[in-house]
């Protein structure tokens, strides 16, 4: 009788893993390592490029009248170059931060998709020791099968 | 403090029966509070201020998840601002984009805060949601708060220049562009308010995770410090105009608050902590651990404070209880009647 509520217990567990908490680590671990890095890599890429080009914007609108009154003056190759150096700085920094998460997130994610598939397996094992007439059965079903 | 306990946990009890109902009136009241400030803070669109509407997207918030609480709001915040020309509108849609792009995406969970932030500072608890996020949550969350501080500093532009706004006309868009963002970046108080969110945020979090009794309450009491020492330095420093008296009145509001709700979420009796250390083939543990404080337990405490005071010729100990007589039992016939039963 305990062994089954045992049992109960850790499928719960697992089932509150599945859509809890681990929902996001079991999708993480369908990716490659490398492939994980590089799809966040070129998601932050774009991301990082509309989100310069619109503070930028911000920064023109907030600015218009003195650029408006400045812009025969202004040195255009000077502004471009700047804007230029500030994008790759931003850039930079950007994908510094994301490779950083994308490394931590996926590390964690694979300890603990370790720790579901370890409990995962002691529940099959349990189940199996539990019941040997299920197992006997699964053999039965492989032997007529084959 | 024993009556606190017991209300808490009458609390716990009825929410446990009626958790599905009691969420559903929580996040419909949540939704009210967020969406009326909005109303009351902007009201510059006549279709975003209807209160039918507002009750009617509340009604929404209500059945649908937490996060759909500020995706409204930001909605509603950006609705408001069209109230006012196309142009504020455009501007407050691509700060809410930037700030998604930027620090949003990285912590969708605490996209609460990006309504609470302004909500809570526009009532004067300034440093109300970072001691919260810093007991609660991470140092990231650090970049959800700075987001609501963010939207709060546009939020109060487009106020203080909303009549000036209204009687401008949309192709005057140069002036009408300098006072809707004019000196936003630039603007001083801003950015004291983000380096003091950022620092009472991480302190508090440092302070709470320590090991010491009441770490908690401590972390509290500094985060609301911590703030008003940022804007005495802010005003003697950076030559900021903070009402100084506002800020120390809403830090000890703001502790006040936070305390509230810590004893609601998280109790504990440090007068029951223990110290313990055991070992496994690979580590040493050193653990401590404290009770959760409960009603019972506060009882149990004051009776046996009570007990243990010595009556007369009699020691405040247990009593005794008699050692059962061995040797007058026959085991070897017990034996024999159980193997006869069997």
């Amino acid at each position: 009788m305990l062994a089954d509520e045992d049992r109960v217990r850790a499928m719960i567990g697992l089932t509150r893993y599945e859509n809890g908490s681990g929902k996001e680590a079991l999708r993480l671990r369908k990716y490659y390592r490398t492939d994980y890095l590089a799809l966040e890599l070129i998601k932050t890429f774009f991301l990082a490029t509309i989100a310069y080009f619109l503070i930028l914007t911000l920064l023109i609108a907030g600015n218009a009248e003195y650029l408006l009154d400045h812009v025969n003056s202004m040195d255009i190759r000077l502004a471009g170059s700047y804007i230029l150096i500030g994008y790759i700085v931003f850039m930079g920094i950007y994908l510094a931060i994301t490779y950083i998460r994308a490394i931590v997130r996926y590390g964690r994610a694979k300890k603990s998709v370790r720790e579901y598939e370890n409990k995962l397996h002691s529940l099959k094992e349990a189940s199996r020791e539990k019941d040997p007439t299920e197992s006997l059965m699964e053999l039965f079903d492989m032997g007529k099968s084959k | 403090m024993t009556t606190l306990l017991e209300l808490k946990e009458k609390m716990k009890t009825a929410y446990g029966s009626y958790s599905a109902y009691v969420d559903i009136v929580l996040k419909f009241l949540l939704s009210c509070v967020c969406f009326f400030w909005i109303r009351m803070a902007m009201g510059y669109s006549s279709i975003f201020s209807n209160i039918f509407i507002l009750l009617i997207l509340a009604l929404l918030c209500s059945v649908l998840p937490l996060k759909v609480i500020p995706i409204c709001s930001g909605i509603l915040i950006t609705g408001q601002a069209f109230g006012l020309g196309i142009d504020a509108g455009i501007i407050m849609l691509v700060i809410y984009l930037v700030l998604i792009i930027m620090f949003i995406r990285f912590i969708p969970d605490d996209s609460l805060a990006l309504i609470f932030t302004p909500m809570t500072m526009s009532f004067g608890f300034f440093p109300l949601v970072p001691i919260c996020f810093g007991l609660r949550r991470k140092p990231v969350s650090i970049l959800s708060v700075i987001s609501g501080c963010i939207v709060y500093y546009q939020i109060s532009m487009l106020a203080s220049n909303a009549d000036q706004l209204k009687k401008l006309e949309l192709s005057e868009y140069a002036t009408r562009l300098q006072l809707i963002l004019g000196g936003f970046a630039a603007n001083k108080e801003m950015i004291v308010n983000i380096l003091a969110f950022s620092a009472v945020l991480i302190i508090v979090y440092a302070v709470r995770r320590m090991s010491f009794d009441h770490s908690f309450n401590v972390a509290i009491i500094i985060g609301g410090v911590v703030y008003i020492a940022f804007a005495v330095l802010g005003n003697v420093v950076v030559g900021t105009t903070m009402n100084l008296l506002v800020a120390a009145a809403g830090s000890a509001a703001a502790c006040i608050i936070a305390a509230i709700l810590q004893f609601f979420l998280l109790s504990v009796d440090y007068t029951g902590s223990e110290k313990m250390e055991f070992e496994d083939d690979d580590y040493y543990y050193y653990v401590k651990a404290i009770p959760k404080a409960s009603a019972f337990r506060m009882k149990q405490r004051q009776s046996s404070k009570t007990d243990s005071e010595p009556e007369d010729g009699e020691h405040g100990y247990l009593p005794l209880v008699e050692k059962p007589d061995v040797e007058s039992v026959d085991f070897e016939k017990k034996l024999e009647d159980s193997l006869k039963n069997l």
